[in-house]
C-alpha cells in the first residue's frame, strides 16, 4: 500500500513538472523545433535507408539529402515567389478576369431577378469572399514573417535533422531507457509495427502527390491552361489531405481555366476529375497497400477534427496521428490478454 | 502459441532472395483444424494477392523464406473475423478475435473470442478450444459450455510479455 502512495505521488509530481515546464515559452519553441526536425528526419528516413543498402557512406548520405531537401525548398522560394511578381501583370489580369466573370454573372442574374435584392446576396458573398481570401493571405504572410524571425531556428533545422537521420537508432535506444526495463520490449514492439506501417503510409502519400502533380502539370499544359506549375504544385500539395484535398486543389485550377474560356475549364473539370479517379481506384490501393484501413468516415471526421484545431496542418496531421493511436490501441489489445 | 498478429506485416522473400512482399493475413482449414497457408500483398504493380500453402513455407523467424506461390480460394482469416460466437441456447456469447496455432505445425488449437471491452477486463477473453465449435455461414458455435474446465485469458502484466504463469503478491 505504501509503495503504490509512493507511487502515485510520483507520478503526480512528474506530470506537474512536465505540464509546468511546457508553459515555458522557451520550452516550447525547443520542443517546436524538435518536432519539425524529427518529422522531416522521419519523411526522409525510406530514401536514407534506399541510400545505404546502395552502399553508400552513411553520414554523406545523410548530409546529402538534408542538403537536396533544403535547396529544394530554397528553390521554391527563389523560383516562385519572382514568378509571382513577374506574372505579376497577368496576375492582375487573372484577378480581373474573375471580377469580370462574377459581374458577368451578376449581370446575367440581374436580368432575371429583382435588381435590388441579387444585387445586395452577391455583393455580400463577394465581400466575405474578398475577406476570407484576405484572411488566408494574411496567415501565409505572418507565417512567413515568424518563420523569417526564427532565422536562429531556422538554421538549426537542418543540423537536427541530419543528426536524427545519422544517429536516429542511437537516441532511439536512449529514449527507450525513460521507460522501466520491463516495459521496454513491449514499447519497442509497439514502436516497431508503428514505424512500419507509418512509414509504409508517408512514402505512399508522397509518391501519389508527385504522380498527382505531374499527371496534373501534363494535363494544364496540354490544355494551355496559364500558370500550370503553380496549379501543379498546389494541386500536388492538396492532395496529401484525404478526401478533400483534391477538391481544394482542384479549384484554383478550374478559376484560371475558366478565365480562358468556359470550354477549356470544362475540360479541365473532367480531366481533373479522371487523374482523380485513376489514382483514387488504381494506383493508390496498391501503393498505400491495405495495412492503413481506417473507415472513410472515420477519415472524414477526424478531418474535420484536424481543420477545426489546427487549421491546414491539422488536417494533413490527422490521419497519421490516428493511425499511431488505432496502432496503439491495437497493439495493447493485444498484449494486454 | 502463435496468434495471427505474430505472422502479419512480416515480410516475405523467395529462395532467390528477391523480396515477394508482406503478409496480409491467413488461409484458414477448419475441417483439417491447421492454418493452411499464408496471403501475401506483392511490391510489384499488378500482382495483386499471392497465396502461399505451409508446405511451400521453408521457414520463417523475423522475415519469411517461401518456395513458391500458387492460387487458392480458401476460407481466409478477415472472413471469420468479428464473427458473433453463439452457445447452444442460441445467445451471442462473444465474437471472434483471433486464432491461437501451433507455430511449428500450424494447427489449430484454439479460438480468441472477446465479448466487449469491460467484460474482457473483469472475466478474460474466452480461449475456445477448437473441438468445441463448429464454424457456420454466420456465426460460430460453441458447444463446449457445460464442460467443467472453461478456459480464459485475463488481463496480465503488461510487462510480462510470453510466460505469465507468475503472479505478484
Amino acid at each position: 500500500m505504501k509503495k503504490n502512495i509512493r507511487l502515485i505521488i510520483i507520478v503526480l509530481l512528474a506530470v506537474a513538472v512536465i505540464y509546468l515546464l511546457t508553459r515555458n515559452s522557451v520550452i516550447k519553441e525547443l520542443i517546436y523545433l524538435i518536432l519539425v526536425s524529427f518529422i522531416i528526419a522521419y519523411c526522409l528516413k525510406p530514401a536514407y535507408i534506399m541510400l545505404i543498402e546502395k552502399g553508400f557512406n552513411k553520414k554523406l548520405s545523410a548530409a546529402f539529402l538534408i542538403f537536396i531537401f533544403f535547396i529544394i525548398i530554397c528553390l521554391c522560394f527563389v523560383i516562385i515567389i519572382p514568378y509571382i511578381f513577374k506574372e505579376g501583370s497577368s496576375f492582375k489580369n487573372a484577378i480581373k478576369g474573375i471580377q469580370a466573370l462574377v459581374d458577368k454573372v451578376n449581370y446575367n442574374a440581374a436580368l432575371l431577378k429583382d435588381n435590388k435584392s441579387m444585387q445586395g446576396i452577391v455583393s455580400s458573398i463577394y465581400e466575405k469572399v474578398n475577406a476570407v481570401l484576405i484572411g488566408i493571405l494574411n496567415n501565409v504572410i505572418n507565417a512567413l514573417i515568424n518563420i523569417g524571425e526564427d532565422l536562429l531556428s531556422f538554421a538549426v533545422i537542418p543540423i537536427v535533422a541530419y543528426y536524427f537521420l545519422v544517429d536516429g537508432d542511437k537516441i532511439n535506444n536512449k529514449m527507450l531507457m525513460l521507460f522501466p526495463v520491463k516495459l521496454r520490449l513491449v514499447v519497442k514492439k509497439i514502436s516497431n509495427d508503428i514505424d512500419k506501417i507509418l512509414g509504409r503510409y508517408i512514402v505512399s502519400q508522397f509518391i501519389l502527390c508527385l504522380l498527382i502533380g505531374v499527371m496534373t502539370f501534363a494535363i494544364l499544359l496540354l490544355l494551355h491552361v496559364d500558370f500550370p506549375i503553380i496549379l501543379a504544385l498546389l494541386n500536388a500539395c492538396f492532395n496529401i489531405i484525404p478526401y478533400f484535398g483534391p477538391v481544394f486543389g482542384a479549384i484554383p485550377a478550374i478559376l484560371i481555366a475558366l478565365m480562358k474560356s468556359q470550354t477549356t475549364a470544362i475540360y479541365t473539370v473532367i480531366a481533373l476529375y479522371i487523374i482523380q479517379q485513376i489514382e483514387g481506384d488504381v494506383i493508390a490501393p496498391k501503393i498505400t497497400g491495405e495495412s492503413v484501413n481506417i473507415h472513410p468516415l472515420a477519415v472524414i471526421l477526424l478531418l474535420i477534427i484536424g481543420g477545426k484545431i489546427g487549421g491546414l496542418l491539422g488536417m494533413v496531421l490527422a490521419v497519421p496521428i490516428a493511425v499511431i493511436i488505432k496502432l496503439i490501441y491495437e497493439d495493447l489489445n493485444y498484449y494486454f490478454f | 502459441m502463435f496468434r495471427t498478429k505474430d505472422l502479419i506485416l512480416m515480410e516475405v522473400i523467395d529462395i532467390e532472395g528477391n523480396k515477394i512482399g508482406y503478409i496480409k493475413d491467413l488461409i484458414i482449414d477448419f475441417y483439417k483444424k491447421e492454418i493452411k497457408g499464408v496471403v501475401i500483398f506483392s511490391y510489384k504493380l499488378f500482382k495483386g494477392n499471392l497465396k502461399v500453402l505451409k508446405e511451400d513455407i521453408i521457414s520463417f523467424n523475423i522475415g519469411m523464406v517461401i518456395r513458391k506461390t500458387t492460387e487458392d480460394n480458401s476460407l481466409q482469416f478477415k472472413d471469420i473475423k468479428n464473427m458473433d460466437t453463439i452457445n447452444t441456447q442460441g445467445e451471442i456469447i462473444g465474437i471472434i478475435e483471433d486464432i491461437l496455432f501451433d507455430e511449428f505445425t500450424f494447427n489449430i488449437k484454439s479460438i480468441l473470442v472477446s465479448s466487449g471491452l469491460i467484460k474482457n477486463f473483469l472475466n478474460g477473453k474466452m480461449v475456445l478450444l477448437i473441438d468445441n465449435v463448429i464454424l457456420g455461414e454466420e456465426n460460430l458455435l460453441y458447444y463446449g459450455e457445460n464442460s467443467k474446465v472453461n478456459l480464459v485469458s485475463v488481463p496480465h502484466k503488461l510487462f510480462t510479455e510470453v510466460e505469465c504463469h507468475e503472479k505478484e503478491y
